[in-house]
């Protein structure tokens, strides 16, 4: 089996840029020191120490101190979370859609964002009569529409949107259809 | 449908973290006392001189330069590294012998031709289209946005039989593979479609 043509679990490129700006400010101070170091030293042979007073006071503090302390809890804190995001998959962030290849393809996939499902949930819910806005949000097995409405009695509304959404999802060959929830909110007009 | 470098990022934050943590309950293990039974000058009280003595050695400016130049490498290319890759097919060779002379077709002509192609589907608002792989093998990739209320059977049925058909015989041989990502149109203008009375 090749690889699939569409990743479906998120590539986790804002932690990566992060952690990839942290190494450089990292590799920047430390750039920084050893420069005004070699710098006051005229050497270079010269100690790193020479360009920052601040690793003496770090020398005389002992490994009890609250500070020491604090910065190991952060350290390992963050290792952890690092740790957690590069391995766990994370949320699919993709829906497949049940097709049959002609003979002409030898593999065909096609794949919906969940994205695309809670934009076509809204479109779906803001036919209906009565609903004047409609927010939706989805994952790869449900999506959530709320809507808002002026009318006070909105049970039938609501029951129409749940139709309305459910009807249109089930017009789509998706592998799984999405469950749907609908959300009432009411608000003067 | 552009790749990401997702790999490498997760392999890299990996790594970060391991790192990270190991150093952090290294750091812990000692102020608590726990290494104290291991290695008896690592009790709690102890100085951490031995790691600033470390940074009063000689040379160890010029060692610290060279690290932060590695370090400064690391993060400029695992930056680059996010730049979304298309992944074109490299110039495809479509004659049958090179020596009659050689005919090659650029990925982005075939790509333009398919999205061309893909807009003439009524519901198709946009499409843009990737193709990978090589001439006897070729890969497409799509990206539709269609309408938010298109029938998505007909969709797909026109791209599977019309536009994957129009290309595979335009190379002259049939797909290894095409995947389709249907995203949904901005209505650009609800509005604008509706009629008020």
């Amino acid at each position: 089996m090749s690889p699939r043509l569409f990743r479906s679990r998120p590539a986790r490129v804002v932690p990566a840029v992060i952690v990839a700006i942290v190494i450089l400010a990292i590799a920047a101070a430390l750039g920084w020191v050893a420069i005004a170091a070699i710098a006051t030293g005229g050497s270079g042979d010269s100690a790193l120490s020479s360009g920052f007073s601040g690793f003496a006071s770090l020398g005389a503090m002992t490994w009890g101190a609250p500070p020491v302390i604090t910065a190991a809890v952060i350290i390992a804190l963050l290792g952890l979370i690092l740790l957690v995001i590069g391995i766990s998959p994370g949320a699919k962030r993709n829906i497949g859609y049940r097709t049959e290849a002609p003979e002409h393809i030898e593999r065909f996939e096609v794949i919906l964002p969940t994205s695309a499902l809670a934009s076509l949930a809204a479109a779906a819910a803001d036919s209906v009569d009565g609903v004047s806005s409609v927010r939706a949000a989805s994952n790869a097995s449900s999506t959530i529409v709320t809507f808002s409405t002026p009318v006070r009695d909105n049970d039938g509304i609501r029951r129409d949107v749940d139709a309305a959404v459910t009807q249109r999802f089930a017009s789509i060959a998706f592998n799984r259809t999405p469950t749907v929830k609908v959300r009432v909110q009411r608000r003067q007009a | 449908m552009r790749r990401m470098a997702a790999g490498a990022n997760r392999t890299g934050l990996i790594i970060v973290g391991l790192i990270s943590l190991g150093a952090g309950f290294a750091a812990l293990a000692i102020s608590f006392g726990l290494a104290a039974t291991a290695a008896p000058g690592l009790s709690p009280d102890a100085q951490l001189q031995p790691i600033a003595a470390v940074f009063a050695l000689p040379f160890s400016a010029g060692i610290a330069l060279v690290a932060a130049l590695i370090l400064a490498m690391i993060g400029v290319r695992w930056l680059a590294v996010q730049v979304p890759r298309k992944d074109s097919a490299k110039p495809l060779r479509m004659q049958e012998d090179s020596r009659s002379g050689v005919t090659t077709v650029t990925a982005n002509v075939v790509a333009a031709a398919v999205e061309d192609d893909l807009e003439a589907t009524p519901e198709v608002v946009d499409a843009q289209a990737i193709l990978r792989g090589t001439a006897r093998r070729p890969e497409l990739i799509l990206h539709v946005d269609v309408d938010e209320r298109a029938d998505f059977d007909t969709v797909v049925a026109d791209i599977a039989e019309r536009v994957a058909c129009n290309c595979s015989q335009a190379l002259g041989v049939p797909l290894s593979a095409v995947g389709v990502e249907i995203g949904i149109a901005r209505s650009r203008q609800r509005r604008q479609r509706s009629v008020q009375l």
